[in-house]
Order: C-alpha cells, then sequence, then structure tokens
C-alpha cells in the first residue's frame, strides 16, 4: 500500500480514538451533573459511616481527573458498571440487545439501498416521465414526515387495518418489515435523490456522449458508465444514513416496541438508569466512528485518486 | 442565469402570453415559495387569522372532526383533546416554527460558517481542530445526549434550541470549508494576502461572500431537518413545553387517536410535511441556480 | 438490468451488502433477548453486601403437563423491576408479584362482595384483650422450586424482614407505632402480638387490599441462598404461578404452578409483554397481538365497537391530585426529633399558597389561596369530558386509612365556583391571579397529561398564567421532580406501576428532594390518634380534626379519580374478575376462557 495511503489511514485512527476519548470526558461529565449516585443506591435510614463507605467504594471520595482515569480504567476492560436498577453489569445487558438492534439496523440500511439505488437509477433514466415524478415523491415524502408517525401509520395500516404483519416486537421475521421500512425510508429517500441528480450530471456529461456516438447500447451506457462515476454521492450518503439509523432507531424502537439499544436508551431515561445510557452513548459512537473508518477504506479502495484531506 | 431558447416570434397572441408565463413560471419553485408565503404570513399575522384560542379551550368540544367530515364551520379543522381548535393552533404553531426555524438556522448557520471560513482558510492544526470537533459532534449519538439532558435538567425550549443549534452546525461548517479550499486557491485572495490586507478582512471581504451560495443552500436543506427534529425530540418527551402549539408537539399529542380523531395529527403533520418539501425543493432549485457544482450536497 | 459484477467498486459494494446481511442473520437466530432468569445455583451463595453475580441453573421444578393450554398475553408500559441493593431492602415481594399470583397473603377480599377469604390460613382468632390475633396455616402448601412446605416459621420470618431495620415495607410505620411481634407457636398457628389495639392491624397485614400485606415466601431459602440472590430469584412463593422467564425491559413469563395448593387456574401460560407507547399498545390489541392492554377512556367506545374486542372497567385505589409544594413549616419528625436546617429546604414562603410559618395571617392567606384552586377545577367536567365518564371527582386527598364512613362528611365537598374562588383569590391578595408552574408526571394512567393540562386550563381562568410541564415516560424522576420544589405538581397516586423503591425511600426523608412538601402534623397525627379510638365524642373530635386538616386547609387538591379501563379479547375470554389493589394487573386466574 502506497505510504500516503497508510498515513491517512492512520491519522483516521487517531482521528477516532480521540472522538471516542472526547466522548466518554462528556458522558462523564455527564454523570458527575446528574446528581450523587448515592441517593439511589442506599436507603435514608443508612448511617453516615454507610453513606462514607459507599463512597469510597464508588470512589467518590476521589478529585474528579482520578474518578475520571479510574472510569477510564474500567472502561477499558470493558467495564461499563453495572445498571443501577438491574444491578447487572451494563456491558451484558447491551450485549444482549446488540442483535436486536443489528438486525433492524441491517435490514433498514438493506432497505435504503436495494429500494433507494434503483430507483434512483430508474428516475434519472426516465427523467421528466411519470415514473421519476412517481420516485420523487416517494423520495421527497420519506424525508418530510416525522418518523414516529410514519411508524404509527404503517402499523395502523399494515397491522390493524389489513392484518398482514404484526403490529409490535421482535415475534420473527415478518416482524423486521415494518421496522425496517420506517427506518429505512429516509435513507432510500437520500438515495434515490443523491443517486439521481448524479447520474443525471453524468449521463449528460461529455463522457457519456462520446460513448454514445461510439455505438454503446444504452443500457452499457447506464451501467457501465454512468453508474460506477455516479457513485461517491450515494457511498457519502450511505455513511450519512448510518447517523440516521441511530437517531431515528430510537424512535422507531420505541414505537415498535423492537427490543433494541435504542429503546434501552429510552427505558433507562425513564428508570434514570444513568449507567445505561451511558454505555448506549458510549457504544453507538463507536460503532459509528468504527463504521465511517469502513467508509474510509472504501473510498481509498474505490478511486486510489481520491483527493486526501 | 439560464438564458430562454429562442423560439417563433408569437408574441403578438393572447395565447402567447399565457405561454411565456407558464415558461417564466416553470423556471421558478412555484409551490415552494407560495407555501412559505403562507407560512410567513400566518406567522406573521396569527393573532389576527386565527379564529380561536391557540391554547384554550372548552372541554365540551373535544374530537370535533373537521368541517368536511361532519364538524362544524366554527373549528374548520377539527379540534383536538382538550377542544382546542385545530386551525387556530396551526396558525400559532407556524409563529413558532418560524421562530424555532430562524433562531436556530440563523445561531447555527452563523457558527458553522464563521468556523468553516476560519478553518478552510487557516489550514494548518486550526483546520485539524475544528475538523476534529465536527467529527465527534458527527459521531455523537445527539438524540442520546438530548434524553440525558432532558433527563438531568428538565425539558425547556432553551434546552430545545440548544440541541437544534449543535444538530445543524456541523453540515455549515463542512460545506463552507470545502467551499473555502476552493476560494482560497483564487487569485483575487492571493492579491489581497499580498497587498498585506489582514486575515480578518480577506475572510470578511473576499471569502465570505463566495460562500454565501453554499450557506443558504445548506440552510434551506438544514430547515426539513429542524422541524422533523422538534418533531421526534417532542415524541420523546424533549421537546418544547407542551402548552406551546408547536406543530410536532401536535403530531405527538394526537398519535393515540391515529384512527379515531386522526384528524389531530393528520393536520400538523400535513403541514410539517408540506413546510419541509417546499424548502427542500426550494433548496435544490436555489442549488441548481447558484451552482451546479454543488448537486452533491444533499444535506 | 443486468448488474455488472466485475469491477472493484460493486464487489465491495457487495461485501458491504453482505456484510450487513450477514449480523443480520445472526441477529435472526439470536435475536430473542435470550436473558435466562435470574434463578438459583444449586448450592448455596454465602451472604455478601456487593452486587451480586446472578446464578445459573434453574432449581424450578419440573412442571407435569398442563390441563389446558390456554396462553393468555397482556401489553404493559414497564416491565423492568428494580433489583435494588437486596442486602439493604427487605426480600419481600414488591406488590405486583401478588397480583401476579406468585405470592400470596393469608386472606384476599372477594372480588363481588366484601369478605375475606382465606388463602394461606384457615382461621384466626382474635385474643380476648383485643392486642393480637392467632393464625391457623393451612396444611400441605408448596412453596414454588421444591422448598418444601410452607409453616408457621416461614409466615414469621415473612413478616419480620418485611419490618426489619432498612425495610422500605409501607407497613413498617404500623408495625413500629404498634410494636408488633409474631411468634410461632407450633408448625401451623402463629401468633400475633401488639403492645396497643388497632384496627387497621388486620387488614392491612392479613389482607390483600395493603401494601403492608404480609407475602409469605420460603425462609429455608433465602437463609440457602442469601438475601441478594433469594430477592432476585422469583421462584420461592406458593401461588398458583411461577415466573418462568423475565426478560427485563421486555417481557415476563408466568407458567401455572402444578403444585399449587388451592383451585388451578384454566391458564398455563402468561406472557407480559412491554409496549411502551401507547398507541401501539392499542394496536397491538387490535391486530391481535395482545389479548388484553389498558385503554385510555376516549377510546373506550371505539375499541368496545371492534368486533373481536370488548371493554371492562375497574377502578383503582388512587386518584389523581394536585401537589402545592413548599409547606415546610414542620418543625419535628412524627417521632418528635427537631428537624435541621429549619425552615426545611424546598420551604418558599413567596409562593401564594405557601404561608409564612408562625404567621397566622399569612397562613389564613395561603389557606384560602390554596382553596381558590381547588373551587376553580370543574371536576365533573374533566370525568365526563376526558374520562368519558369513567371515574368520579375526587375530594378526599386519600392518605388517609380506608374508613370513609368515619371521614366523610357533606362539607368535604368542593364545590366548582370559579367566582367565588376569584373572590378568595381577592381577599388572599392576589386579585389578578398568580403565576404558576405545573408538573405533570406520567407513567400512571394513560390520560394524566390531558387532565394535568385540563386543571392548567382551570387554574388559569382565575387571571394567572399557569404552564405545565410534562415528564413523560417518567414515572416520577427524583432530581427533576425535586428542583424546584415549590410548584404545582399533578400526578396520579401511586397505583399503577410499580414505583421503584428508591423513590418511595426519597419520599420519605423529609430532606429528600422528592418529598411533596405535606410535612403537615396534624392529619398524620390524627391517623395515629384513629388507633384508640373509643367512644362517639373521640369519633367527632375525630372527624374534626380530618376535616379541618385536609379539607379545610386542602394541603393537597385532589382531583378525580380515573377508573382504569381495559380492552380485552372479548372472542376468547369469557370474564375476568380482579380484585381492588394496586393498578398492576394481575388475578389471572380469575380469568375465563371461552
Amino acid at each position: 500500500m502506497p505510504k500516503f495511503k497508510v498515513r491517512f489511514l492512520v491519522r483516521r485512527v487517531i482521528a477516532g480514538i480521540v472522538t471516542l476519548l472526547v466522548v466518554t470526558v462528556l458522558v462523564f461529565g455527564l454523570s458527575r451533573i446528574q446528581g450523587d449516585p448515592r441517593s439511589l443506591l442506599i436507603s435514608e435510614d443508612a448511617s453516615l459511616e454507610q453513606w462514607d463507605e459507599l463512597g469510597r467504594q464508588l470512589g467518590l471520595d476521589q478529585p474528579a481527573y482520578r474518578q475520571y482515569l479510574l472510569y477510564m480504567a474500567r472502561l477499558v476492560r470493558g467495564d461499563l458498571g453495572d445498571s443501577t436498577l438491574q444491578r447487572r453489569p451494563v456491558a451484558d445487558i447491551l450485549w444482549s440487545r446488540i442483535p436486536n438492534s443489528a438486525l433492524l439496523a441491517g435490514a433498514a440500511f438493506a432497505f435504503a439501498i436495494l429500494v433507494g439505488v434503483p430507483l434512483g437509477v430508474l428516475s434519472a433514466v426516465k427523467r421528466g416521465s411519470f415514473w421519476d415524478r412517481g420516485v420523487r415523491s416517494f423520495a421527497v415524502l420519506g424525508q418530510a414526515m416525522p418518523v414516529f408517525w410514519v411508524a404509527l401509520l404503517l402499523i395502523y395500516i399494515f397491522a390493524v387495518g389489513l392484518e398482514w404483519l404484526p403490529a409490535s416486537r421482535n415475534t420473527g421475521w415478518t416482524s423486521v418489515i415494518l421496522p425496517a421500512i420506517t427506518l429505512g425510508w429516509f435513507g432510500a429517500s437520500g438515495q434515490v435523490r443523491i443517486l439521481r441528480s448524479s447520474m443525471l450530471d453524468v449521463l449528460d456529461s461529455e463522457y457519456v456522449r462520446l460513448a454514445r456516438a461510439k455505438g454503446a447500447s444504452g443500457r452499457a451506457v447506464i451501467w457501465k458508465h454512468a453508474f460506477r462515476n455516479a457513485l461517491f454521492g450515494p457511498i457519502t450518503f450511505a455513511a450519512l444514513t448510518l447517523a440516521s439509523l441511530v437517531t431515528g432507531s430510537i424512535v422507531v424502537e420505541t414505537v415498535f416496541a423492537w427490543p433494541g439499544l435504542g429503546l434501552l436508551a429510552v427505558q433507562a431515561v425513564s428508570n434514570s438508569d444513568y449507567p445505561i445510557l451511558q454505555g448506549v452513548i458510549l457504544l453507538t459512537t463507536f460503532i459509528f466512528v468504527f463504521a465511517s473508518l469502513l467508509v474510509d477504506v472504501l473510498y481509498m479502495a474505490i478511486d486510489p485518486r481520491v483527493r486526501i484531506r | 442565469m439560464i438564458t430562454p431558447v429562442a423560439g417563433p416570434d408569437l408574441s403578438n397572441t393572447r395565447l402567447t402570453t399565457a405561454r411565456n408565463l407558464r415558461r417564466q413560471l416553470r423556471r421558478w419553485p412555484v409551490s415552494s415559495i407560495v407555501i412559505l408565503s403562507i407560512l410567513v404570513v400566518a406567522a406573521g399575522f396569527a393573532p389576527l387569522i386565527a379564529p380561536h384560542d391557540a391554547n384554550l379551550g372548552d372541554l365540551g368540544d373535544r374530537h370535533i372532526p373537521p368541517v368536511l367530515f361532519g364538524g362544524t364551520p366554527d373549528h374548520i379543522l377539527g379540534t383536538d383533546g382538550l377542544g382546542r381548535d385545530i386551525f387556530s393552533r396551526i396558525v400559532h404553531g407556524a409563529r413558532i416554527s418560524v421562530a424555532v426555524a430562524v433562531v436556530t438556522l440563523g445561531v447555527g448557520g452563523a457558527i458553522g460558517t464563521l468556523l468553516g471560513i476560519v478553518s478552510g482558510y487557516a489550514g494548518g492544526w486550526v483546520d485539524e481542530v475544528i475538523m476534529r470537533i465536527v467529527d465527534i459532534k458527527f459521531a455523537v449519538p445527539l438524540i442520546l445526549i438530548a434524553l440525558a439532558l432532558a433527563m438531568i435538567l428538565g425539558p425547556s425550549l432553551g434546552l430545545l434550541l440548544g440541541l437544534l443549534v449543535f444538530l445543524i452546525w456541523g453540515h455549515f461548517a463542512r460545506q463552507v470549508r470545502a467551499e473555502v479550499l476552493v476560494i482560497v486557491t483564487m487569485d483575487y485572495v492571493a492579491a489581497a494576502r499580498s497587498s498585506g490586507a489582514s486575515p480578518v478582512r480577506i475572510m470578511y471581504r473576499h471569502v465570505l461572500p463566495g460562500v454565501i451560495n453554499i450557506v443558504v443552500v445548506v440552510g434551506t436543506l438544514q430547515v426539513g431537518a429542524v422541524v422533523l427534529a422538534e418533531a421526534s425530540l417532542s415524541f420523546l418527551g424533549a421537546g418544547v413545553p407542551s402548552s406551546m402549539p408547536a406543530w410536532g408537539a401536535m403530531v405527538a399529542e394526537g398519535r393515540l387517536y391515529i384512527d379515531t380523531a386522526w384528524w389531530v395529527s393528520l393536520v400538523p403533520g400535513v403541514v410539517i410535511g408540506l413546510l419541509v418539501m417546499a424548502v427542500t425543493l426550494l433548496g435544490d432549485w436555489l442549488r441548481d441556480r447558484l451552482d451546479p457544482r454543488l448537486r452533491q450536497v444533499q444535506l | 438490468m443486468r448488474i455488472n459484477i466485475r469491477g472493484r467498486t460493486q464487489v465491495y459494494a457487495a461485501g458491504i451488502i453482505g456484510l450487513f446481511v450477514l449480523v443480520a442473520g445472526c441477529g435472526t437466530s439470536s435475536a430473542q433477548p435470550a436473558e435466562s432468569p435470574p434463578v438459583l445455583a444449586a448450592t448455596s451463595a454465602a451472604q455478601s453486601t456487593a452486587a451480586t453475580a446472578l446464578p445459573e441453573e434453574s432449581l424450578l421444578a419440573e412442571t407435569p403437563p398442563a390441563r389446558t393450554t390456554q396462553t393468555f398475553t397482556l401489553a404493559a408500559t414497564d416491565v423492568t423491576f428494580p433489583a435494588m441493593v437486596p442486602s439493604q431492602l427487605p426480600v419481600a415481594p414488591s406488590g405486583f408479584m401478588r397480583r401476579w399470583g406468585v405470592y400470596e397473603t393469608a386472606m384476599v377480599w372477594a372480588v363481588d362482595r366484601p369478605e375475606l377469604e382465606f388463602r394461606l390460613i384457615t382461621g384466626w382468632e382474635m385474643d380476648p384483650d383485643g392486642r393480637g390475633w392467632t393464625l391457623e396455616l393451612k396444611q400441605g402448601v408448596q412453596f414454588h422450586g421444591n422448598w418444601g412446605e410452607m409453616t408457621a416459621e416461614d409466615f414469621v420470618w415473612s413478616f419480620e424482614d418485611e419490618i426489619r431495620d432498612g425495610s422500605i415495607h409501607s407497613g413498617i410505620g404500623l408495625a413500629r407505632a404498634t410494636g408488633a411481634k409474631a411468634e410461632a407457636i407450633d408448625t401451623y398457628t402463629v401468633s400475633f402480638r401488639l403492645d396497643n389495639p388497632n384496627s387497621f392491624f388486620f387488614d392491612a397485614f392479613f389482607g390483600n387490599g395493603s401494601g403492608a400485606s404480609t407475602k409469605v415466601f420460603s425462609k429455608n431459602r433465602t437463609e440457602t441462598l442469601g438475601l441478594d440472590a433469594a430477592f432476585l430469584d422469583l421462584s420461592g412463593g406458593t401461588g398458583p404461578f411461577v415466573f418462568k422467564k423475565w426478560a427485563q425491559g421486555d417481557e415476563v413469563v408466568l407458567e401455572a404452578f402444578e403444585g399449587y395448593h388451592g383451585t388451578p387456574s384454566g391458564l398455563k401460560t402468561v406472557r407480559i409483554l412491554e409496549i411502551k407507547e401507547p398507541a401501539t399498545q392499542i394496536a397491538a390489541l387490535k391486530s391481535g397481538q395482545v389479548d388484553a392492554s389498558l385503554v385510555p377512556a376516549p377510546l373506550a367506545e371505539d375499541v368496545a365497537s371492534h368486533p373481536r374486542l370488548g371493554t371492562l372497567s375497574f377502578g383503582v385505589p388512587g386518584s389523581q391530585r394536585l401537589y402545592p409544594q413548599g409547606q415546610f413549616c414542620m418543625k419535628t419528625t412524627l417521632a418528635g426529633d427537631p428537624i435541621e436546617p429549619y425552615p426545611r429546604p424546598g420551604y418558599d414562603p413567596t409562593k401564594p399558597w405557601v404561608g409564612e410559618c408562625g404567621n397566622p395571617v399569612s397562613q389564613e392567606n395561603a389557606r384560602k389561596v390554596r382553596m381558590a384552586m381547588s373551587m376553580a377545577i370543574d371536576r365533573q367536567s374533566i370525568v365526563d369530558n376526558i374520562l368519558g365518564g369513567f371515574g368520579r371527582p375526587s375530594y378526599l386527598p386519600e392518605v388517609l386509612p380506608p374508613l370513609l364512613d368515619l371521614v366523610w362528611q357533606d362539607r368535604w365537598f368542593i364545590p366548582y365556583d370559579p367566582d367565588a374562588a376569584r373572590k378568595l383569590l381577592v381577599e388572599a391578595g392576589y386579585p389578578d391571579g398568580f403565576d404558576a408552574l405545573i408538573r405533570i408526571t406520567t407513567g400512571s394512567h394513560p390520560l394524566e397529561v390531558e387532565m394535568g393540562q385540563a386543571v392548567a386550563q382551570f387554574l388559569g381562568a382565575l387571571g394567572g398564567d399557569i404552564r405545565t410541564e410534562v415528564l413523560t415516560y417518567s414515572g416520577n424522576r427524583p432530581s427533576v421532580v425535586a428542583r424546584e420544589r415549590s410548584d404545582l405538581w399533578f400526578r396520579s397516586s401511586s397505583a399503577g406501576t410499580a414505583e421503584p423503591p428508591e423513590l418511595t425511600q426519597l419520599r420519605r426523608n423529609p430532606e429528600n428532594a422528592f418529598n411533596p412538601g405535606l410535612e403537615v402534623r396534624e392529619p398524620l397525627a390524627i391517623i395515629r390518634l384513629m388507633d384508640s379510638i373509643t367512644s362517639k365524642e373521640e369519633i367527632d373530635k375525630i372527624r374534626e380534626r380530618l376535616y379541618d386538616g385536609f379539607s379545610h386547609n386542602q394541603w393537597i387538591i385532589p382531583v378525580v379519580l380515573a377508573d382504569q379501563i381495559l380492552g380485552i379479547n372479548t372472542d376468547k375470554i369469557l370474564e375476568w374478575k380482579m380484585t381492588t389493589g394496586s393498578g398492576y394487573l394481575g388475578d389471572f386466574e380469575n380469568i375465563r376462557f371461552k
């Protein structure tokens, strides 16, 4: 691998680590604002000695920076603390919820790509037609409605009205359909719009006209030339879709009672269970940083000439 | 400006005038402009337009359907769960939406633009630091932080505005910086530098005008994000105080009756949808007109 | 369209998609949260004060084939249960576990007539001096999980654990005040002795109507496993159902206990699913995903008209009230110890409804403000329009013991009279009304927000600006509610969701943020006096003091008693008789199927 690529990757990895560190400080700071954890852990009849002892156990008698270091030391070992309410390690709780979130995110992402990309191409190729307008309406709609409302509408149409699909919870593969569509619609819309405009640019370009002039058939032109060159926008947007999946999943999981990390965060808030919320924030940041890194690698692999900032 | 293609000279017929008018209109995002004008007018003249008080309702008048679905002309869009007139709430809600959008985009846009210009112009470690901060902002799941803060501090309008500003400034920073990186290679900037102008002056007089385009485009595209974020935060309980008729909060309030008193959620939802669509289409049009290079800008 | 799969671009894209599909595929197979219930290990765990690692294997009795395979599915807003530091709390199970039929009390109130039915006892006798009872335990009652037969020792153990030091059991005050002691006379006989006679003790501890009721669990199990594991393990009761699965925040599964000593129900499995979003709960009900769910009153008609569904309503003992906060004039605790610092944190005499301590004029003005607020609320309108008639106006703050005849008089009735209310405000020095913030906490009743907003509207008619702030999905967040304790707080009383123990702790401590600020000496002292009622003159005196304390002063402003409405699948369910008790739905053994 050429040296500049290595350097680029190393810089990105370092940037990712810095991001994570800053987030840990942020999360640690929030936890200190929210009050003395002892008041939630110990009974009112506890003596002053018990209060102090618990403080020692929790490291609360130390100055803030040392508490932070203690916190980081535990974090590096994978110890995210214990849930205030459930008295179990936060890491275990997160671990048990990850498969559900992964399933939903994967299905939503698949929907966004598998629906968004072909529709975007269709819309570009058949520019101005009824298809184009229909697809563009679908896209604009998907980015113009509040997520929880889309979710409820889908539930009431397909689960209550038509009774085709389950209304809530993870009950098998059919139950992932509605949440995935809700979550992925935004991403699909974005892909449609980006891909459409990218392809329009390329289709109009001299390069394609030249290919056509040389006698290349319509389909070959579309796929061989236009599509490949129009890919940067969609790939960028796919990365952005990741972010929208995280934010959207909180609302979607709440409405669908889908037992993933997003719902876990909402439950943690309603139960004042701060360690869990902290854990979810750290985990989602980590996933995002990791995924961004993957996207950067992908960029570099696609185009060795890509401009590295 | 795109010049119209020359055609046969039919300028003497009335039909031509209509056709010309249509041709002129097609070049502008008419529907967007109309919708946004209505919105601004509603926001400005809300107390005059709204037939009822937006916050007081008669409990006996709960859940009256819109007039076309069996309601009364007194409440053309029906009433909500506390008997409040929905049309009036929509109109007053326009004020809140406009205010929130203006404040958020103004502050967030200003901060983002400033940081983008500084970052792109200064380069070096300043650029690195600022871009790292932007990266961190994008990496952190904002909605979780919002929940955590709402949990600790309690929901409030100030918190909501702060969160929304934080949500969008990063987009401005990134896009502006990318533009600035191109601008600084321009001759006129080099000339200004060599003539001894201070960096601040250069940034203000030469760089800033060059990024206005992209700021406007990003701004219009972010309006939708802000409005929808407000709706989601209201749904989760971290939004505006509930007595204020913000549209997102109205959709959230009515969601229990989605198949009985469906108008309580649908009306504000449609209004939000119209606003977001109008602004997005306007942003697309602006982008195409101002600089087709910006086609890749989506958020 | 043929996709050209050559070329690196497509390969990488396919790779990414494939990766997601792979992860998703793994997710499908393990996507059900496979949290095993926190169950027992075969070996004993040492008692410890640190948080305990949950043991692995199950000691649940193998269930022989059941008589029926009926499954009942219920939607609930919250199935996360507090697992607090066990050694600091009693092992006594929370009320919902009794309602779910996992644990039992000595007796239960019959569902359709005011009589107590025996469950774990076969008889009782009151001592001649009125200071105690002897209970005759039922023989052959088996504990879940093969922990043996219930004996008097278990009963005594269960009672004593509930009232030990550090317990937050709601009966502890009464037990301490009466000096109650329990003793196992022989294997199946238990004796309770009190220092003074007390008319509340019997129903409170031996019935099922109050949080104080003694739920019997196995002493052997607690001693074998240690407090921590015994609390987290849920299989040591005597009731008709055993916990099969407890996935925090997701679902609870109960199964019929084949060794049950009483009449077995027709139900094999109960699933309680957490669906936080009320609109989704209703959708799940309508689509048939659940068999029962709470329904907000405005939707009752709609649900009832659905072909497969019906509704039934049940009253809950809790009520909706408005707390004017910041009234901290109490100088000593209930026991007589002085309270330091004085005035206490949160005391805010600048609020219209809080008078200056020790200033009779100021106190009277404050009383008028509170009474004005109470008179400005049209309770009947809230019942009719928001609750759809499912409820009734409330004029009692319901911190009083359940002796309504003793307490109720016509003068407790507060008329809806906004003009009179405004006059009172003028007298009190607020001719233009006053501004205030009402915090509305939710989680107990589906219509709390609307009721609270209606109250805000009514109070706003007095002239001032009344804002509301809703704390959704919050239950009660101490740190938030406490920040400005001198505002108004609208909430349901604790009927409904299980209140996490730490909140109960916080509420009891006057220093604690969560205290609603109602620390008035007189009404609490009155309650203690009611122990020893013997004459009509005494009764009249007490009634006078109760009226003065609760109605005349309106320390807590009662609003309504909102019923809960249950939507049920009438294709499947014939009837479901529920006993009174907390709003946690239970009594599954009383469900009759078609």
